[in-house]
This record gives structure tokens, sequence and C-alpha cells, in this order.
């Protein structure tokens, strides 16, 4: 998971530029960095959200190859 | 008592004749030994708890009742609250009291049988994994709140799994789901519950798993108050959600898990954000940057024009005024008046051309050609200064420029330059009527442009405009302007 940023990092570190950004303070550059990034992680997001789409996987043949004793 | 006269005609009977006391004492010695420990079910009725601590009740079923007693030892370490009509085991050995003619059971414990036996062994187990920890709160994991997979351990039928699946894409599509099917009920479920995890544990990439049954009565619910589940649930890899039963059933997993759900459909909810609220959140958020940026550049701007203004910055604050004056048209104006009266106290002149120069360099406004120019009109009426000039001008200019650059600020040339203004205005003896001053040596013919110059104890004039003042100098400071507190 350590690959690249997840949805959750990415939600976290949008909150955190707003806050920076809110507190001024933050140099002229600084703040285009951050402008930059939050628009690139919004962007990462919406495809994330955009790509949603509920996959169903069913497992049970590992669980039923020992069927335990005494099944009813 | 041998040779007694009574025992003869008494021979045969007394062996059948006993005192109340004596056949008591021997019924009693009977029951306690032959039912030395028993354990008898029946229904409680008549349950007391005397003052002395000691409990007295009767277990009775259809058709007979048995008094019973707990002394205080055994009744005060009782692990449930005892109740008429409870169906109970009471264990300890039978007794004959002789004082009420009762039989009794003298019982040294009490333990509940049915749904109250069920009971007895989940406060146990839950105990044990409380002394454990499992059941700590500084134990429980963060559900993660945008999940991309969710393991569902629970049964393949019923609603429970379409309760579940429907509630996730309602919510949050986004993430795919793991159905771990196992048996959530009878003797296999246990196990099987304990070998979906096991499975789910394997797996990297799942963000949270959840365990779900329907309702059910206790019975249909008792799996989830073993403690292999128990234990496979504190156990797991990935953080737990439980959903159990109804709203009103606690078992022992919700104590283990990182997060009890009321009923499985509730522990999908809880599982998922909404994505509509994700979605307006993230907006929202990115609306704040991008408008946290432009209040920052904007800012900045109004900063830089504030300070331009404020009356903190005399140079600055000069600067605009004569700005404002019209810049252009008082350099031309101002070059003319320079030919005609070069002659007239050149040294003033000297020292207020500096401060046009320097307010027209700081304007920003001015090209570096049009210095040159004004510098080589000035040149020819002194060199030597003309050189100082040059040499002052472009310090201030260039850094004027480098201030301009670096601010963005845009001064509204064009405009200023519009604006007229009256010769008098431009006329240095005029710009020392709006209270200027500069100084001379003593006899007024070197002009002093800089603190440097002077040192204390030193006599120069001030050159008003109506007038002079000969004057001492008492202190000097360089740099910041000098204030007597």
């Amino acid at each position: 998971m350590a690959k690249k940023v997840n949805f959750e990092e990415a939600m976290e570190r949008l909150g955190e530029i707003v806050r920076k950004l809110e507190d001024g303070n933050v140099p002229l550059e600084e703040s285009m960095r951050l402008y930059e990034e939050g628009m690139r992680l919004g962007s990462l997001c919406r495809r994330i959200l955009k790509e949603a789409e509920q996959k169903i996987e069913r497992l049970t043949a590992e669980i039923d190859a020992e069927p335990p004793a005494g099944k009813e | 008592m041998k040779g007694s006269p009574r025992h003869d005609p008494l021979d045969e009977a007394p062996r059948d004749l006993y005192t109340v006391t004596e056949i008591s004492e021997a019924v009693k010695q009977h029951l306690e030994s032959e039912f030395p420990q028993v354990s008898i079910i029946g229904e409680i009725a008549n349950y007391k708890l005397h003052t002395s601590g000691h409990a007295y009740f009767t277990l009775r079923d259809d058709t007979n009742i048995l008094h019973a007693v707990l002394f205080r030892r055994y009744a005060s370490a009782l692990a449930f609250t005892p109740e008429n009509g409870m169906l109970a085991i009471a264990a300890g050995r039978i007794s004959h009291f002789g004082g009420s003619g009762q039989t009794q059971i003298i019982a040294t414990d009490l333990i509940p049988a049915g749904h109250g036996s069920m009971e007895i062994e989940f406060r146990r187990l839950l105990q044990r994994l409380m002394d454990e920890g499992l059941t700590a709160s500084e134990r429980k994991r963060k559900i993660p709140p945008y999940p991309r997979r969710i393991a569902v351990i629970t049964s393949p039928t019923g609603a429970v799994i379409k309760d579940i699946l429907d509630t996730l894409a309602r919510r949050w599509p986004v993430a795919g789901v793991l159905h771990l099917c196992a048996e959530v009920q009878g003797p296999a479920a246990a196990r099987s519950i304990v070998r979906a995890f096991e499975t789910a544990n394997r797996i990297d990439g799942i963000d949270t798993v959840i365990l779900a049954r329907g309702g059910g009565n206790i019975e249909d619910l008792w799996t989830f108050n073993g403690e292999e589940v128990a234990r496979a649930v504190a156990g797991s890899a990935h953080p737990v959600i439980t959903g159990i039963g109804h709203e009103i059933d606690t078992t022992v997993v919700d104590y283990v898990s990182d997060l009890r759900a009321a009923t499985p459909t509730a522990a999908a909810e809880l599982a998922t954000p909404l994505i509509g609220s994700v979605r307006r959140d993230l907006g929202e958020r990115e609306r704040m940057i991008a408008s946290r940026c432009a209040a920052s550049i904007e800012g900045r701007s109004r900063l830089v024009e504030y300070l331009a203004r404020s009356a903190a910055f005399p140079a600055i604050a000069h600067r605009m005024e004569m700005a404002e004056l019209g810049i252009d048209s008082r350099l031309e104006r101002l070059s003319a008046w320079w030919e005609t009266r070069r002659n007239e106290d050149q040294r003033a002149l000297a020292s207020l051309r500096e401060d046009v120069v320097r307010s027209r360099a700081e304007n920003g406004a001015i090209r570096e050609s049009m210095l040159d120019d004004a510098a080589g009109r000035l040149a020819a009426g002194s060199p030597a200064m003309a050189v100082r000039l040059s040499e002052e001008s472009l310090e201030h200019l260039s850094r004027f420029l480098r201030l301009r650059v670096s601010t963005g600020l845009s001064l509204r040339r064009r405009e200023l330059a519009g604006k007229t203004a009256s010769l008098g205005e431009l006329d240095p003896r005029g710009i020392l009527a709006r209270g200027y001053a500069y100084c001379t040596s003593p006899d007024g013919r070197i002009v002093i442009p800089r603190v440097a110059r002077i040192s204390p104890g030193d006599e120069m004039a001030v050159r008003f405009h109506d007038g002079s003042a000969l004057c001492t100098v008492a202190e000097k400071r360089k740099g910041k302007p000098w204030r007597k507190r």
C-alpha cells in the first residue's frame, strides 16, 4: 500500500494544505507549490471516485474445503 | 444397663422406637451419607435473602418441592441474582433439619440453567478476555474512513449479505467487497468463522472486515459468545466491525471487535463514508486551497500598496506624493527652470534635485534613458554633482526596480502623468513651503546632504522656505529617524 498515495492520505494531505493556507504566513512560492499539490491530489481523488464501481468477489471454496466434524 | 428389668419386656419394641430427635438425627445422617454431593435442577421459588446473609428458597418442579438453603459465604459468591421462576441447578448435600422437619439441600453453589447458564458462561468468558486486555479501548483500531476493499464474513444465504452489499453499493461503491462465506449458526459455525478470519488475515489490502449475522434467539447467536470466535476477532489482522443480531443483542465478539454496530446494515454504514459527502468534502477542500492561494496573492499586493502609502515609510510616502504631482511634466519644467536658474543657489538646488530624482527613481515609472537624460542635463550644471547624483540615482533605481519586479506593484503611471501641477509646486522653494528644509554649512555655501558629514557640536544652517536658522548638532544617528523622547 505504500507504493503511492491512497485516497485517505490524499484527503488528509488536502486538509493539511487547507490548514496551512488558513494559518497564513505561507510564503508566496510555497503557497503556489501547495496549490499545485492540492490540485494534483484533488484530481487523483476524483479519479478514484469516478472509477467507483462495486466489485464483489466471493470466497467459499477454501472454507468449505475442510468440513468441520458434527456438521448438521 | 445390663440386667435392667425394664429392658426385658421392651426387648422387641425398642428397636423400632425412636424419639423425634433420634429419628431426625438418623434421617439426617442417612441422607447426608447417601447424598453427600448432588446437583438438583428445579425452578426457584420463595427466594429470600435473610439479613444474616443466608439465602432460603425452594426448588420445585411440576409436582414436588425441595427446600434449600445457601449459606452466606456461598450466597455472596453467586455470579447472578436468583429470581423466582428461574430454572437453576443447586449443588450441595441433602440433609434433614429437625427443627422444621424439613428435608433440604444445603447448597454450596447455585447456577442458572437454560438461558441463565449461558449468561454465566458469557460473563466468565468476557471477564477472562477483559483480564487479558482484549476488550481495552486503546486496543481498538481506527476504521479506515475511505476503504478500498472490505471483507464481509457472513452466511452466503439470507437477507444479511444482500442488505450489506446494497448498503455498501449505495454509500461507497469505491470499495471492492470480498465475501467470505461462513456458517453463522449451529455446531460448525465457530470453526467456519475462525477459518474465514484466517483467510482474511492472509490477504493484504483488506481495509475493514465486517462480521455479521442477522437477528435470532439467544441460542442462534451463541456462536458469537464463544471463545474461539472471540479470539479470532481479537486476533484479526484487519480492523473488525461486528454487526450481530438486533439492536439489543450484545455478544462477546462485540466487546473484542474494533467497532460494534447494532445490526449488519449498521456495520456496513459504519464501514463506509457516503460518496456524496466525500465529493462535497473534496470539492470544499479544493475550493479552500484555490481561494486561500488567491487571497494570499491578493493580500500581498494589498500589503505592498499599503506599505507604499504608509507614513511609516516616509521615502515611499514621499515618492507617492511626488508621483501625484505629475512626474513627467514636472521634470520637463524643472529642466527648463534649471536652465534659467542654474546660477541661483546651486548647492541648494543640487540637494533638491537629488530628492526629485530619487522620487522619480523610486516611482519605478521612469525609464533609465530618461534618467540618463536628466543626469545629462544636470551634468551640464555641475559635473561632480552629476556623478554623485548618477551613482545614487542608479542605486535607488535598481533597488526600486527590484522592488517593483518582486512585488508586481504597478503604478498608475499614465493616470498620474495626466495630472497637472503648477509650476509653483515644482519650484524647490515650493517644496520647502510644504515643510521641507535643508541643511548647509553655517555660511550657507556647502549643502550637507548626509548625516555622515556632521558631528555633534558642529554648527550648521537650516534653510526653510521663509528663512534660516543657525543650529548646533546635539546628537546624531544614522539610519532610522531620530526622535527625542
